[in-house]
C-alpha cells in the first residue's frame, strides 16, 4: 500500500470513528432519556403514593357498657350485629374531651374515628362476647381527613379540610400519645369504599387477576391454534392473504371499539351479565387475539426449517411435525407474546368502561361471574374523586399496577428461560 | 475439495492424452426436451423404478424426463454442477417435495412395483421406507436418544422400553457414533459436532429400517476426517441399504459408489458403472464435467 492511500485510510478512519462515536452517544441519549422519564415517573408516584401503605390509628379505652350497647345479659350473638357500638365510642369522645358541648362541634368531635371504626369493634365483640362488661384499649381507624393531617398537615403542609378545632384535639391526642400510623393492611384487604380510610384495591386487584385469567385461557389457545394453521396447514392463496392483512388491521383497532363490540354481542346479544370479569376478559381477548397471533406466528417462522424436514423425512405426519417439534420449540416465544398482549390487556380502562366494569362496587369479586372492576379502572374513579386521601390511594394504586406488570413481565421472562433451556 | 476436484481434472487431462475412443459421443447439441439418457440407467429388478420425472417449481421446469433405476442394495451416486436439480430428483423418491407448496412432480416412481405418487399410497409411510439425510445435519433439538427413537416411536415399531433401547443402541453403533456418545445418550443432540451430528441423522434415519436411504451431500459441510467417517459408514451400510447419494466431490462419488448418474440441467445426460464413468464416459458432457471443465 503506498503511503498516500495509507494516508487517506487513515484520514477517513478517523471519520469513521467519529461517526461511530456520534452514533453510539445518540443511542446513549436516547436510553438515557427514557429512564430519566421513568425515573421521574417512578419518583412522582412513589413520592405521591407512598403515604397510602401507612394508616393513621388512635388508641381508645372503651368500656363496652351493655346499657349503652343496648343488650340484655346473657347476650345473644345476633344482638351484637344491632348493638349501638357507637354509642360507646361517642361516650368515650365526650369523656376525653369533655369541653365540648355545642352540637356542631360535638359531630365534629364525633368525625376524629372512622365511621367504619364500628365495624371492627362488632367484630371484635363477636370474636370475643366476654368483652360486654369489660374496659379494652383498642387502636381504631382515624378518619381520612384527621389521617391527611396527621401525616402531612403538621409539618404545615397544607392539606384537607381537617376544621381548626378537630386539629386541635388531634393535637391533644397526638400529645398523649394515643395517635399513630401503622402499615396499611386495609389497603390490601379491602374492597373500593366511599370512606377512603377503609377502601382498598383488593376488589380491583381480583377483578384484574380474574380478567385476565379468562383473557388468558381464551386468547391463547385461540391465538396460537390460528397462528399454527395460517402457518403450517393453510394454502397461501388471496384469502389467507386477506386474513393475515386483517389480523394486522385488527392489532391497530382502538380498544374502545373492542368494548362497543363486546356490549353489543356478549351483553347484549348473548345476555352475559355486565360488569363481571368474564365479559371484561372475553371483551380483552378480542383485543389481545391479534397481538398473540402476530407473535405467535412470529415464533413458529423462527423454528429452523430443517426442523420440519427432519421430522417429515423420518415419516412424521404434519401434525406430529407441528405438536413434537415446532410447537416446544415456539412455546416460549408465544408465551413471551402472549404476555405482552395480556399486560397491554391489564393496562386496558377504555373498552371496560363500555360494559360497565366501571360501577363502585364495594365487595371483592370472588369468581369470573361477581361484578368487579379492575386496576385502571379503579385509578380512574380514584382520581376522579375530591378526597385527598383518594389521590394519595391513586398513586398507590398505581404502584400495584405497576407491581403486577413486573409481576407478569418477570413471569414471562422466568417461563421463557425455564422452557428454552431445556437444551 | 476444488483442490482435489482439480487434481482429478489434471490427471484426466493427462489420460485423455491417449483416446477415449467413445462410441457415440453426443454433443451438447443434443440435449433437448426428448434427451435420453445413455449409458445404462435400467436395471434388471430394481427396487426404484423411475420413469419420465418431471417436476415443476411454479412455472420452471426443474427435471426433464428422468427414466433411472436403482438397484437393491446398490450405491448409486448422483452427481452434477449445482442447480441442476439432483436434490429435487432425489426428494422425489420419498416425496419430499410434496412439502414444497408450488413444486410438481409427474411421471411414475415405482418402490418395490408400486406407484409411490399413487393416492393410496401414503407419504407417512413411504417415508419410513425411503429415509433421507440432509446436506446440513439437522438433529432436532432434543436428546441423543430421543432423536433415534423419534422414528420408531411414532411408527409404533416397538412397544416396551427395551426394544427401542435396543434400537437406539443398534443404530448408533452402524452410524459409528455409539462409542462416542454411549454415556451421554440424555444430552442434547444438538451439542455434538457437525460431523457426530451428521452421523447422529443417519442413526436416526436408520432406526426406522428403511429400505432406502437417500442422502443429499451428507458431507458438505463436515472436515475430510469427518466426511471419511461418513464414507466408511455409508460402505458398511451399503451391505444392508440401498443408498442414493447425491455429491459435489468426484471422489467421492467414486470411492463410496458402485453406480453414477450424472445429472445436467435437469436432464439426467448419464447413467453407468462408476469405474466406467469416471474413466470412460459415454457422453461429452460428463467428460467435460468429471474433468472439471466446469461445474
Ligand atoms: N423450493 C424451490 N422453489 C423454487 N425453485 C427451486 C426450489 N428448489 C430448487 N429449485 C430450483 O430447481 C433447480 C434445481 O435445484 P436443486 O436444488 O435440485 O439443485 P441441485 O442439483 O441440488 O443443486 P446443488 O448442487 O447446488 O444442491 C434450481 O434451478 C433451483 O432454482
Ligand atoms: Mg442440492
Amino acid at each position: 500500500m503506498s503511503n498516500l492511500i495509507r494516508e487517506m485510510v487513515r484520514s477517513n478512519l478517523k471519520k469513521r470513528y467519529q461517526a461511530e462515536q456520534r452514533f453510539r452517544l445518540y443511542g446513549l441519549a436516547s436510553v438515557g432519556f427514557g429512564l430519566l422519564c421513568l425515573a421521574l415517573l417512578f419518583a412522582d408516584i412513589i413520592y405521591k403514593g407512598a403515604g397510602a401503605f401507612r394508616q393513621t390509628v388512635v388508641e381508645v379505652e372503651l368500656y363496652f357498657d351493655p346499657e349503652v350497647l343496648g343488650l340484655n345479659i346473657p347476650v345473644e350473638t345476633d344482638q351484637i350485629r344491632s348493638a349501638n357500638f357507637d354509642g360507646v365510642i361517642r361516650l368515650m369522645l365526650r369523656e376525653r374531651f369533655p369541653e365540648v358541648t355545642t352540637r356542631a362541634d360535638r359531630r365534629a368531635l364525633y368525625g376524629l374515628l372512622s365511621v367504619n371504626a364500628v365495624y371492627d369493634l362488632q367484630a371484635l365483640v363477636m370474636a370475643n362476647p366476654k368483652l360486654i362488661g369489660q374496659s379494652r384499649k383498642i387502636w381504631l381507624l382515624a378518619d381520612d381527613d384527621v389521617d391527611m393531617y396527621y401525616k402531612y398537615g403538621r409539618e404545615g403542609e397544607q392539606v384537607g379540610r381537617l376544621a381548626e378545632i378537630s386539629r386541635i384535639w388531634v393535637e391533644q391526642l397526638a400529645d398523649d400519645g394515643v395517635v399513630k400510623t401503622q402499615f396499611n393492611t386495609g389497603f390490601f384487604t379491602n374492597g373500593d369504599s366511599r370512606d377512603p380510610e377503609i377502601s382498598g384495591v383488593k376488589g380491583a386487584v381480583m377483578g384484574s387477576f380474574f380478567t385476565l385469567i379468562v383473557t388468558f385461557i381464551i386468547s391463547f389457545p385461540i391465538g396460537v391454534a390460528a397462528a399454527i394453521y395460517m402457518e403450517e396447514f393453510a394454502p397461501k392463496n388471496k384469502l389467507t392473504d386477506f386474513i393475515e392483512v386483517n389480523i394486522n388491521n385488527l392489532a391497530a383497532v382502538p380498544s374502545i371499539i373492542f368494548g362497543l363490540l363486546g356490549l353489543a354481542v356478549f351483553i347484549n346479544f348473548f345476555g352475559v351479565p355486565r360488569s363481571v370479569p368474564l365479559v371484561g376478559g372475553l371483551v380483552l381477548s378480542l383485543m389481545t387475539l391479534p397481538t398473540v397471533i402476530i407473535s405467535s406466528r412470529a415464533s413458529i417462522t423462527a423454528v429452523p426449517p430443517s426442523i420440519r424436514e427432519a421430522a417429515l423425512g423420518i415419516g412424521a405426519s404434519k401434525v406430529q411435525v407441528v405438536l413434537h417439534h415446532v410447537l416446544p420449540l415456539a412455546i416460549p416465544g408465544m408465551l413471551t407474546g402472549a404476555i405482552i398482549g395480556m399486560a397491554r390487556a391489564l393496562g386496558e380502562t377504555a373498552p371496560l368502561l363500555m360494559i360497565g366494569m366501571i360501577a363502585f362496587i364495594i365487595d371483592p369479586p370472588s369468581s369470573v361471574l361477581d361484578p368487579a372492576t379492575t386496576l385502571p379502572v379503579q385509578i380512574y374513579l380514584w382520581a376522579d374523586s375530591p378526597e385527598r386521601a383518594f389521590t394519595e390511594r391513586t398513586s398507590a394504586a398505581i404502584m400495584v399496577l405497576l407491581a403486577f406488570l413486573i409481576v407478569m413481565n418477570s413471569l414471562a421472562v422466568w417461563l421463557r428461560r425455564r422452557l428454552e433451556t431445556r437444551w | 475439495m476444488l483442490g482435489i476436484n482439480k487434481m482429478a481434472g489434471e490427471n484426466r487431462t493427462q489420460e485423455s492424452a491417449e483416446p477415449l475412443a467413445p462410441v457415440n459421443v453426443p454433443g451438447p447439441e443434443t440435449i433437448n426436451e426428448n434427451y435420453e439418457t445413455v449409458g445404462s440407467p435400467l436395471v434388471d429388478n430394481p427396487l426404484v423404478k423411475c420413469r419420465n420425472v418431471n417436476v415443476h417449481y411454479g412455472e420452471k421446469q426443474a427435471i426433464f424426463n428422468v427414466n433411472i433405476d436403482i438397484a437393491k442394495n446398490e450405491v448409486i451416486a448422483m452427481i452434477g454442477p449445482s442447480g441442476c436439480g439432483k436434490s429435487t430428483f432425489l426428494r422425489c423418491i420419498n416425496r419430499m417435495n410434496d412439502t414444497i407448496d408450488i413444486c410438481r412432480v409427474k411421471g411414475d416412481i415405482e418402490l418395490e412395483g408400486q406407484d409411490i405418487y399413487n393416492r393410496s399410497v401414503d407419504a407417512v409411510e413411504l417415508r419410513a421406507r425411503v429415509g433421507i439425510v440432509f446436506q446440513k445435519p439437522n438433529p432436532f433439538p432434543k436428546s441423543i436418544y430421543e432423536n433415534v427413537a423419534y422414528g420408531p416411536r411414532i411408527h409404533g415399531l416397538v412397544n416396551r422400553k427395551s426394544d427401542l433401547d435396543d434400537i437406539v443402541e443398534n443404530s448408533l453403533k452402524r452410524a459409528g457414533l455409539w462409542d462416542e456418545v454411549k454415556d451421554d445418550l440424555d444430552s442434547s443432540g444438538t451439542g455434538l459436532s457437525g460431523g457426530q451430528q451428521q452421523r447422529l441423522c443417519i442413526a436416526r434415519t436408520i432406526a426406522v429400517s428403511p429400505d432406502i436411504i437417500l442422502m443429499d451431500e451428507p458431507c458438505s459441510a463436515l472436515d475430510p476426517i469427518a466426511t471419511a467417517r461418513i464414507e466408511q459408514l455409508i460402505a458398511d451400510l451399503s451391505k444392508n441399504y440401498t443408498i442414493a447419494i447425491v455429491t459435489h466431490s468426484m471422489q467421492q462419488a467414486a470411492r463410496v459408489s458402485s453406480r453414477t448418474a450424472y445429472f445436467h440441467l435437469g436432464k439426467l445426460i448419464e447413467v453407468g458403472e462408476t469405474e466406467v464413468i469416471f474413466t470412460r464416459p459415454l457422453h461429452s458432457l460428463t467428460e467435460a464435467y468429471i474433468t472439471g471443465r466446469f461445474g
